[in-house]
């Protein structure tokens, strides 16, 4: 909408925004001060800064509660889990979004079921499936089973990404004598690649967070990944009532996922508004 | 087209065939292995008795408090210094709160750890009430670790019996709490109030408090917390049990009791008599307990644990105090009838280093290990150590020193969960914020518990 | 659309194994745990006792899933038309010329990158009573009788459906404006020659060019906002208090519970198996009502 808009909207659009903007950065700034206090000023007054910067909490979260184990865990299952479903899903997306075959919308619905099911159904039949597979309690295990609980949605978002590009492209590649698998990587997956990306944001953010299945999948202290950190950290709060290591806890847990996004919006929306350009 | 279907179609059966025939290879291989395994322990084991008679080996502990909490410190110091003394080497891990969800496929797998612990409460409905767990009679009838006495001596009065089936013990204890009123002792001092007995006094010293314009009591609006009042108005005029009997009679005529009654209608006069800090329906958990510590009401119901949570963020000069939920005139409750509610240990029915794990036990409950719980304001389970017990919770320890009979915290009813939950709890906030009325309160319970028992 | 010969054969190895993955670690488990909802099980003992449709019978009749069913579905109808409503506005507003688009885009969508565990505690503190912000700036600024228990019983969902749309906007936000973005501006230029209006402009240009995307969005929040729960079970602390209980959060309490160890696996599972049911109708229904023909431009 490049249509000129009056002062008036731009300036109302400013106020808006800023509002609302400002809350949240406010929001932010305030969780990560609080890791730095100790726990007796923060209750004094929860909103002051602090007088004194503690960072022992950081500490006690890295070492104690073990979270670098917990951090080199999760920087293995997530990124892997999130390539390989993109592997996966991928092309099954492909087939299902642009082929025309006899029962493609009964398996494009068959997977989209899935979306449905709520995991606590799934909890205890995974578990003793895991164990018979003698995967169970390891971090291999646990990424299996993440890929395949986010297949349903990531072929449903990404075939609606696949739909919408002209087919002339692959058509002119098959003329050229391309084969199939080839056009599939070298022309639809540069093209979708906006699609792919942001997938791929919503599983890091949604794999990164998750702890149910975590927890009852995986035992040991070596196999823990983040979430489950923060988890545990949050438990022993409550008998303890440690919130500013709660809070240290947090910022460790959401700063690399926030700066993952930073970084990686950018590019997104380049992609995106040069795929519109080109129109 | 059909063809292509089919061709797919029978990919897929494949694919699982296979998979689940591999997984089932290698499961009959590993039974095949253990099986050998077996034999081979059996013929050492027998070589081993020949020689002594000493335990050895090792065992797995799944343990409720998480990693790096200070309970959980607590416990590995005791496990350091037990595989020191007696070689058998302790697996802990630490699933936190989730220990029972973590069990439950375990057992049903029929690989179970060989010790783990948890609050008696969440345990029973779980495990204990289908006597799922080993006995541990022998453990509670045999000696202690240095031979001075009987185990189930040292306990606090009538504890060791908690969450017996049929009278046969399951759980131990290691750790036990109590609930009761804390109250500000530099504010009471001050203002030259004697510590109260019975309501009629407590009642007087509140109006006292706020008639100086102070608040009498705070609360975290923990549901579970907000039942204290009416479970302890109940105790206090009718005698343990009661409740409890009310609660699980189908008929729901237990609530025809006058007893019952009178006591919904004491909370209902302190809900509505001002007696609680302003806006704490819209508590969150910990609000109250800051609250207190920081002097902005003199009193707050609550376990025994709140010192534990609390103690690094008192105000100036702020004192702990605590006395027993006091006597209501007329009622047939006693001061010397002390709640107890317990964390201790439990032992998988099958689990396969039963015996090892009970040496852990008994090594973990001698009294220089027991009372090594203060230091973190929490409670032995064992009485006798209530000199070395610091200055803020001293008078919790002389409370549970002095029982002559226990009761479970709620009546037990917290095990009966559902009810608990979806009956009595929502009610019962309703009735401490002033919502309904005592009689509407005890005609709801009455309908809803009868609804209960008859799905 | 690929349209020569080969395509079929295409089908098993591009599908294929994400196929084999989906049934062996998805459905297979999903199916053995609806199972257990014949059944009447703690999920601890070897004995669970079949009882065929009895946990059905009984969960029609019990209020609590009807209460909680209510609140699910209230979350998804209001928290949609507000998430939707208030993401069209801010695509509205950061297209209307200012500056500093990405900024303000990422801002709004960063409560999608925190854990959900971070931000209840956050709103705990916001609307705390006594030192809340919402509590102090009305003080701060005079209005002190509007100082409200955000957290009591009669207003506790509502502040936690206020939370839900504050962080769930963004994520929205994202998708439409990546949508929008795609739509040529020489189409609304000619519009706005030929004197449409705004709202014309949006209805006939923006809404049609984006539906594909649209309904998705709107069909993944129906399913994603049926089966909230973290965010949920955490917003009044450790336990949640029964105002806020909506199905997932009541199937967790009956199934998994800490420190109300109710242990009823088998009718928790039954009342996830009427969840997904219903979720499978409005993903069914949504998809017919949806259907459009695809504009290709």
């Amino acid at each position: 909408m490049r249509i000129r808009h009056s002062k008036a909207t731009i300036i109302i659009a400013y106020l808006v925004l800023f509002l609302w903007c400002s809350f949240t950065i406010f929001a932010l700034f305030w969780i990560t001060l609080t890791s730095l206090k100790d726990n007796r000023t923060l209750f004094q007054n929860v909103w002051a800064l602090p007088q004194e910067i503690h960072f022992e909490n950081y500490e006690l979260i890295w070492n104690t509660f073990d979270i670098k184990n917990y951090f080199k865990n999760s920087m293995i299952v997530v990124p892997i889990s999130v390539f390989m479903i993109l592997v996966f899903a991928a092309p099954a997306a492909y087939v299902l979004s642009r082929a025309r075959f006899k029962g493609r919308n009964i398996l494009l619905n068959f997977f989209v079921i899935g979306i449905g099911v709520p995991f606590v159904v799934l909890l205890i039949p995974l578990y003793f499936l895991l164990a018979r597979l003698h995967i169970i309690d390891t971090l291999f295990g646990l990424s299996i089973v993440y890929i395949s609980l986010s297949l349903p949605f990531s072929i449903f978002l990404l075939t609606g990404f696949f739909r919408s590009f002209p087919s002339e492209l692959e058509e002119a590649a098959a003329i050229d004598g391309c084969r199939p698998f080839q056009i599939f990587l070298k022309i639809v997956l540069p093209i979708t690649s906006p699609g792919l990306i942001a997938v791929s944001i919503f599983n890091f953010i949604g794999i990164w967070n998750e702890y149910l299945l975590a927890l009852i999948l995986t035992s040991s202290e070596n196999n823990r990944v983040l979430s489950l950190g923060v988890y545990a950290i949050q438990n022993s709060m409550q008998y303890s009532g440690n919130w500013v290591a709660l809070f240290a806890g947090i910022v460790i847990v959401f700063l690399p996922t926030l700066i993952l996004y930073i970084f990686m919006s950018e590019r997104i929306m380049e992609s995106l508004t040069l795929g519109a350009v080109k129109g | 087209m059909k063809k292509l279907k089919l061709i797919l179609v029978m990919m897929v059966i494949a694919g699982l065939v296979a998979v689940f025939s591999l997984a089932s290879c290698k499961a009959e291989e590993a039974v095949e292995e253990e099986a050998v395994e077996e034999v081979k322990e059996a013929v050492e084991e027998e070589a081993v008795e020949e020689v002594e008679e000493k335990l050895s080996g090792e065992f797995d502990y799944l343990c409720y408090w998480d990693k790096g909490h200070v309970n959980d410190q607590y416990i590995r110091s005791i496990i350091a210094e037990f595989e020191a003394e007696t070689g058998i080497k302790v697996n802990i891990t630490n699933p936190g709160r989730d220990v029972l969800n973590k069990i439950r496929p375990a057992i049903l797998e029929g690989n179970p750890p060989d010790l783990f612990d948890g609050h008696g409460i969440e345990m029973w409905p779980a495990l204990i009430k289908d006597e799922l767990l080993m006995s541990t009679e022998d453990l509670f009838t045999g000696p202690t670790y240095d031979n001075s006495g009987t185990m189930e001596d040292q306990f606090f009065e009538g504890i060791d019996q908690s969450w017996a089936v049929n009278g046969v013990r399951y759980f131990v204890p290691y750790n036990a709490h109590t609930s009761g009123i804390w109250y500000n002792k530099a504010l009471f001092q001050e203002k030259g109030f004697d510590v109260p007995t019975n309501w009629d006094d407590l009642i007087t010293i509140s109006n006292q408090l706020i008639a100086d314009g102070m608040t009498p009591f705070t609360e975290d609006n923990v549901d579970f917390y907000n039942a204290y009042y009416y479970y302890w108005f109940s105790n206090r005029i009718s005698g343990p049990g009661v409740f409890y009997d009310a609660a699980m009679d189908p008929t729901g005529e237990g609530w025809d009791n006058p007893e019952l009654l009178e006591a919904a209608q004491w909370v209902e006069k302190l809900a509505k008599g001002g007696y609680f800090i302003d806006g704490w329906e819209g508590y969150v958990w910990p609000a109250g307990q800051i609250d207190f510590v920081q002097a902005k009401a003199a009193m707050l119901l609550c376990g025994s644990w709140v010192v534990n949570e609390t103690f690094d963020k008192v105000a100036e000069g702020f004192e702990f105090g605590h006395f027993p939920f006091p006597l209501v005139s007329g009622g047939k409750g006693s001061l010397t009838d002390v709640e107890f509610t317990t964390l201790g240990w439990g032992i998988p029915g099958d689990a396969e280093n039963s015996e090892l794990a009970k040496e852990f036990i008994r090594f973990a409950l001698q009294p220089k290990y027991q009372v090594k719980w203060f230091d973190t304001y929490y409670y032995p389970a064992i009485t006798g150590l209530g000199d070395q017990a610091p200055e803020d919770i001293k008078d919790v320890v002389e409370l549970m020193e002095s029982a002559e009979s226990t009761h479970e915290m709620y009546d037990g009813l917290q095990a009966e969960a559902e009810w608990w939950t979806t009956v009595f709890l929502p009610l019962d906030d309703k009735l401490i914020f002033g919502n309904i009325t005592a009689e509407e309160f005890i005609e709801s319970v009455k309908a809803g518990t009868i609804e209960f028992h008859s799905k | 659309m690929l349209v020569y010969e080969r395509n079929r054969r295409l089908v098993i190895p591009f599908v294929g194994p994400a196929l084999i993955l989906y049934l062996l670690f998805f459905i297979y488990p999903a199916v053995r745990g609806l199972w257990y909802s014949t059944l009447d099980w703690s999920g601890f003992n070897q004995t669970p006792e079949f009882i065929g449709f009895q946990n059905f019978i009984e969960l029609f009749q019990d209020q609590w899933f009807w209460t909680t069913l209510y609140r699910t579905v209230l979350i998804m109808v209001l928290g949609g038309v507000f998430i939707f409503g208030l993401s069209f506005l801010f695509v509205i507003l950061l297209n209307s010329g200012i500056r500093g688009k990405s900024f303000f885009r990422t801002v709004i969508f960063v409560p999608n990158v925190i854990a959900p565990i971070a931000l209840t505690t956050l709103w705990g503190f916001i609307l705390n009573y006594r030192f809340g912000l919402v509590n102090g700036f009305l003080t701060a600024i005079g209005l002190e009788e509007f100082a409200q228990p955000w957290m009591g019983p009669e207003l506790v969902f509502w502040s936690m459906l206020v939370m839900i749309i504050w962080t769930y906007v963004g994520f929205y936000l994202v998708i439409l404006l990546s949508a929008i973005a795609k739509i040529p501006t020489e189409l609304y230029e000619v519009a706005h020659l030929e004197g449409a209006n705004p709202l014309k402009m949006f209805t006939m240009i923006t809404i049609p060019l984006i539906w594909d995307v649209l309904t998705i969005a709107i069909i993944y929040w129906g399913i994603f906002s049926l089966k909230l729960f973290e965010i949920i079970f955490s917003f009044t602390g450790f336990i949640p208090k029964s105002e806020i209980w909506t199905t997932p959060v009541y199937v967790y309490i009956l199934g998994f519970g800490k420190i109300n160890p109710i242990y009823r696996l088998g009718y928790a599972t039954a009342i996830s198996l009427v969840l997904l049911v219903i979720v499978m109708i409005f993903v069914i229904v949504s998809r017919f009502v949806f259907k459009r023909e695809r504009i290709e431009y």
